[in-house]
């Protein structure tokens, strides 16, 4: 019992920044995560995109491979939208602050 | 994309399956094939599958992408496992075996591949054997899918946390 309080009470410490994360963590600021994702995304929606070609013209080789390759697409972009939606809110509600 | 990672292991393992169902079908639709390039009638092919390092493949595809993360654990918990040991692992096809079990010898010296004695050797295919192998390749195949839902349905939950 006192061993998981104490477990309980350690997650105060998540401010605590990773160490070892910096060097391999993307440099510079929240917009250049962003244009990381936003391509990433990008990428999936090209692989998608591909995919459903491939079904029409009939040169698909796995159809559960394509299949795979446009739910992908579709997971990210429903991930980056919520993402932008969240960053769209907390904009907003900073640009609310009176001066 | 590191998050849809188990979409690639169920993909894998779909291929796997639709590879051994390919060859089922070439077993049944040989059952009666005396001749083949190799000589003599056909035989029997099974499929070997091989397990194979999963996280490796999906670090390498990380590192090459962009600059994203390894996957952390996210509680910053030290007590907590940082790698799962023996690592995830998918499934490839390692190699296609001939089945070398004598082949059926039935007496009928009209036939042209009739030897000396009018009998002629058929493949060692037993169709039964290979429809419930085929029940199999299938049900083996909707698991893989059913795996794949519950990932797809669990990243959906995961993006359902940021709303509201």
């Amino acid at each position: 019992m006192q061993n998981s309080l104490d477990k309980i009470s350690s997650l105060g410490n998540l401010t605590d920044a990773k160490k070892d994360a910096t060097k391999v963590a993307p440099s510079g600021d929240f917009s250049k995560v962003l244009e990381n994702t936003l391509s990433e995304v990008n990428k999936a929606q090209q692989v998608g995109d591909k995919a459903m070609a491939d079904i029409a013209t009939g040169e698909v080789k796995d159809l559960h491979q394509a299949a795979i390759a446009i739910d992908k697409a579709q997971i990210s972009m429903k991930l980056m939208l919520e993402v932008r939606n969240k960053a769209l809110s907390a904009y907003k509600e900073i640009s609310k602050t009176q001066i | 994309m590191a998050f849809l990672s188990n979409f690639d292991i169920s993909g894998y393992g779909l291929s796997a399956q639709r590879f051994r169902m390919n060859v089922i079908s070439s077993n049944i639709a040989n059952a009666d094939t005396t001749r083949t390039s190799e000589g003599g009638p056909y035989r029997r092919r099974e499929v070997i599958f091989k397990a194979i390092n999963f996280d490796k493949t999906l670090n390498n595809a990380i590192e090459n992408s962009n600059n994203m993360l390894k996957y952390e654990n996210p509680l910053d918990d030290s007590s907590a496992p940082n790698d799962a040991d023996p690592s995830v692992m998918s499934v490839a096809v390692d190699k296609v075996v001939r089945d070398s079990s004598n082949f059926k010898m039935k007496y009928d010296p009209t036939n042209p591949d009739a030897n000396k004695d009018g009998y002629v050797a058929y493949p060692n295919v037993n169709p039964v054997i290979e429809m419930s192998d085929l029940i199999e390749a299938t049900r083996a195949y909707q698991a893989n899918v059913a795996a794949f839902q519950s990932a797809k349905s669990m990243a959906q939950s995961a993006i359902d946390i940021l709303k509201g």
